[in-house]
């Protein structure tokens, strides 16, 4: 955007929002230019990221519609941004495209609760932990409690861009707990989804009514069909009993068969998995001196009815038993201290991540049914050992390079993640191209930084296509999976450039998210692979 | 680019965003940054540092006036770190902030790092880039140039340092010397009275330096790092003359810089030291204190930055407050690893008042769901400020160092 139009279109936020709610100088717009956990060889080492050109912070739907009505006029893209944790670019401008980021964060009022009705209507940018904290005030959870440790992730980002969450097993999916949205359309035009469209309707919250479920359609979409601004959810009583259990496996299969059927029956609340054949071989040494060549299973069990409670206990201690699982007692030391151990390990302190993972680690978090997780580990292992030059970079807080791969229960009984998490060595100033430091590192640093870089890039996608083959989804899909817009069926992929371009004429809307708004070969990946190899 | 040093740690951050907002109820924490509640766009947020350090290091962002008005709006509170320790959240929810205090000791010998991102330090340093290219607020400017010409940040005669023990017996020579800082020698000369009073009572023999300098605390933190130096330098210099062995530090924030400042500037320290606080709960503990009047009053605690988040001492203060009669004590909540900054660190009221007064007036509806009447704490720095902060909200509280509470309990006038 040349200067006199960014003067001009702040000058116009400015007027919709105040002026103390939109930047535009330099260090404001770098701030925005990142927003990663756990993906950070994208960017700021990628060249298809930028920084926005203006920054505004709306406090209302109304200040929303306004923006995104100006954005029209001057054909200026517009991005949604909530706490900044996706790690796919899904609210980063690309190159070439800039725009406006709207930070949402302060859009972060709680609107409703809707005790009878079990529902709570909040504004999008309120942050996980913020408001399970007020629904806890009266004795109400949401049940989810949002992605991996990170209170300070918003709910608009996690339903907008399908996030998983803890304590998925019992709850479901985030978006299976939306019960209606209202959302800014490209136009600008606000509309309420589900028992909401009754004009008549004000405060009553459920979603499949009133025709087809048009919450669905925004749920995942990355704001490529409109900006979520309010968003209400159902609610349950907060559990008052809690227990936590460690099984041991010594047969993968049974291990897997368990996973399932405690997920099956829904017995469980939340459920981690580290599967031994996942393992860094320095972990596999630690556990094997502590456990044997087990594979772990760490659940949670937490209810309100001290009967339903029990028997949840007692079933999955059978179920256990059948497969040959071995309980190992933390049952005593959690009861001790007073809790569950994941609602407290989830908040884990940001350093852990950065320090666990190191700041090029790239997460290849996806889902996959649990009995297929043995096939696709299995695969994924492969990968990694034919690949071990790409792993150049090393977790720093387990001293230990390379990857690390667990299953994860997220949901429904049927859904776990895989993850492979690979880190490269960087060397800012040097690697990929990027812009020169005070002192530029040259010659054979800087040779090998790049080939750090690329290889890491290239190991990503690898593990991505063979993914992609083998029955995985990616379940946020953001700027960064080019592999899966390539695997996209046509007439799926059709469909959504028509909805697009029904909704968003002029292509405002975050363009690149899940494929749409740019070109399609820049959407399948193919002018990055002609970049790349220029 | 003095940056170019840090490029490592600001590489590891992961920009996860738990520094610039969050609420957890297991780990105590009710919402983080407390300029970010203010300000609103991330840039003023520890993550939105790291990630200018991030640009400014790879050459998309180079220094200018914007860029140093969002890094001298920061009071380098340390909540950024706190939340940032790794495990350390699980860790408070077993142990409290004192297991968690401990946790990284213990665990160091086993090569395991549980460091959080210094994002502190990399703001810090990065005022130090601004400072060498002369991006400095007026106001902080004016304290170097005091610092530089007589020794502390007020352009006080440093002469007048000790001014506030008139009358009261000090021991030259004794060893043990109470460092009273430049803002109780200058800006509440009651606190260090009350201090060495207190100390005298419990039959300690105390010395005082007659011309105090700056501990450099304040330049430490906006990034007038050689200035800093220079004060570490002299006044070690000073006191290794004097023959001190034990150097007792009224204020949090020089207390922290003379633990962690001035070994990185000047070399290992050759005398002990511990902050005021520490002192008076020994003291009490050994039975050597015994406060007997009784103070029928509502008090709550504000941990200082530099003394909880920065030196991990919480417990040392509440033992002090818990010991006099009368005084019914009431945590804050958020409190100790997690406590709201009051707005007075890191030369906020120096480079922005207002934005140090708007941190300040957010506290006081957390100091009224507790009830109480007077906020103690353990630093004049904060007292200071606290008060600047009560008397603009219109009074309704008392601010009171916990030392003037241990003092008037123990009748030492």
């Amino acid at each position: 955007m040349d200067k006199d139009t960014t003067k001009t279109l702040v000058e116009a936020i400015a007027e919709v929002v105040g002026p103390q709610a939109v930047r535009c100088d330099d260090a404001t717009r770098w701030t925005y230019a990142i927003q990663d956990f756990g993906g950070a060889f994208f960017y700021p080492l990628s060249d298809r990221y930028t920084a926005p050109d203006i920054v505004a912070i709306p406090h209302t739907t109304q200040e929303v519609s306004g923006i995104v009505k100006l954005a029209n006029r001057f054909r200026v893209p517009v991005i949604a941004r909530g706490g900044g944790h996706d790690m796919t670019g899904a609210a980063t401008p690309l190159k070439g495209h800039g725009g406006i980021i709207l930070d949402m964060t302060s859009m972060n009022r709680v609107l409703d609760y809707q005790e009878g009705l079990n529902a709570v209507r909040f504004q999008p940018g309120i942050r996980w932990g913020d408001l399970e904290h007020q629904l806890n005030e009266k004795h109400l959870t949401l049940g989810v409690l949002g992605p991996h440790g990170l209170h300070g992730a918003t709910l608009g980002a996690g339903v907008g861009h399908n996030c998983f969450s803890i304590n998925a097993p019992e709850y479901g999916w985030p978006s299976e707990n939306v019960l209606t949205l209202q959302v800014v359309l490209p136009n600008g035009d606000i509309i309420e989804t589900g028992s909401l469209a009754n004009q008549n309707c004000t405060n009553w919250f459920f979603r499949e009514c009133n025709g087809p479920d048009m919450a669905g359609i925004f749920l995942g979409s990355g704001g490529a069909f409109g900006i979520i601004t309010e968003i209400a959810m159902k609610t349950y009583p907060r559990p008052n009993l809690s227990a936590t259990f460690v099984f041991g496996f010594a047969d993968l299969d049974k291990y897997l068969e368990f996973v399932h059927r405690v997920g099956w029956f829904r017995l469980v609340t939340e459920l981690w998995g580290m599967a031994f054949l996942g393992l860094h071989p320095k972990m596999k040494a630690l556990f094997r001196s502590i456990f044997g060549e087990k594979d772990l299973i760490l659940l949670t069990i937490e209810g309100t009815d001290k009967g339903i409670f029990t028997a949840r206990k007692r079933a999955v201690k059978r179920i256990a038993r059948q497969l040959g699982g071995v309980e190992i007692p933390v049952e005593g030391l959690m009861h001790a201290i007073g809790g569950s151990v994941i609602d407290k390990v989830e908040f884990a302190g940001g350093g852990y991540y950065g320090g666990m993972s190191g700041p090029n680690d790239s997460c290849t978090c996806s889902i996959t049914p649990v009995l297929n997780w043995k096939r696709v580990a299995t695969k994924g292992v492969a990968v990694l050992n034919e690949n071990r030059d790409a792993l150049s970079g090393s977790f720093f807080t387990i001293d230990a390079d390379g990857f690390y791969i667990f299953p994860l229960l997220l949901g429904g009984g049927n859904c776990c993640q895989s993850v492979v998490s690979t880190a490269v060595d960087y060397d800012c100033g040097g690697a990929a191209g990027t812009r020169a430091c005070d002192e530029p590192i040259s010659g054979e640093r800087a040779a090998k930084a790049a080939y750090n870089l690329k290889r890491a890039k290239e190991f990503y996608a690898t593990i991505w296509e063979m993914y992609l083959d083998n029955n995985v989804a990616p379940y946020r899909i953001g700027k960064e999976n080019p592999n899966l817009i390539k695997r996209l069926k046509p007439e799926y992929y059709n469909f959504l450039k028509l909805i697009k371009q029904a909704l968003d004429p002029h292509n405002i809307m975050n363009p690149g998210v899940i494929g749409l708004g740019v070109d399609e070969r820049e959407a399948k990946g193919l002018i990055q692979e002609e970049r790349d190899a220029s | 680019m003095r940056l170019e040093g840090l490029k490592e740690e600001i590489w590891k951050c992961n920009h996860c965003s738990m520094c610039s907002e969050m609420v957890c109820d297991a780990a105590g924490y009710y919402k983080v940054c407390p300029v970010y509640q203010v300000k609103r766009f991330e840039n003023y947020t520890a993550r939105g540092h790291n990630t200018l350090a991030l640009y400014l290091l790879e050459g998309s962002l180079n220094y200018d006036q914007d860029l140093a008005e969002i890094l001298f709006s920061c009071t380098t509170c340390m909540t950024c770190e706190e939340v940032c320790k790794p495990m350390g959240n699980a860790v408070a929810g077993l142990g409290g902030s004192g297991l968690k205090s401990i946790l990284n000791e213990v665990i160091r010998p086993l090569a395991v790092n549980m460091d959080p991102i210094p994002s502190v330090g990399i703001l810090e340093t990065m005022r130090a880039d601004c400072v060498d290219r002369g991006m400095v607020p007026d106001g902080l400017r004016a304290a170097a140039e005091n610092v530089a010409q007589t020794g502390n940040i007020y352009g006080e005669p440093a002469k007048n340092s000790a001014g506030w023990s008139g009358g009261i017996p000090r021991d030259k020579g004794a060893g043990t010397l109470l460092f009273a800082g430049e803002t109780a020698a200058f800006r509440a000369p009651q606190i260090a009275a009350a201090a060495l009073k207190v100390l005298r009572r419990a039959g300690m023999q105390v010395d005082v330096l007659e011309e105090e300098r700056s501990s450099g605390a304040l330049m430490f933190r906006s990034g007038h790092l050689d200035l800093a130096g220079e004060l570490a330098r002299r006044n070690i210099a000073v006191l290794k003359e004097r023959g001190v062995r034990e150097l007792i530090v009224l204020s949090a924030d020089d207390y922290y810089t003379i633990v962690r400042d001035w070994p990185r500037a000047a070399g290992e320290l050759p005398f002990a030291v511990r902050h005021l606080s520490m002192v008076l709960a020994d003291l009490l503990r050994r039975g050597r204190l015994r406060p007997s009047k009784r103070i029928e009053r509502r008090v709550t605690y504000q941990d200082p930055c530099r003394l909880g988040r920065g030196m991990n001492i919480y417990e040392d203060p509440r033992t002090v407050l818990r010991s006099i009669p009368g005084l019914e004590f009431r945590e804050l909540y958020p409190t100790a690893h997690a406590a709201w900054c009051f707005g007075g660190c890191g030369g906020l009221p120096l480079s922005d008042q207002a934005l140090a007064m708007k941190l300040g007036a957010r506290k006081l509806p957390l100091v009224a769901e507790t009830q109480a009447e007077i906020i103690a704490t353990a630093c004049p720095e904060v007292r200071v400020h606290m008060d600047a902060v009560i008397r603009h909200a219109g009074g309704g509280y008392r601010s009171l160092d916990l030392v003037e509470l241990l003092a008037e309990s123990l009748e030492v006038d």
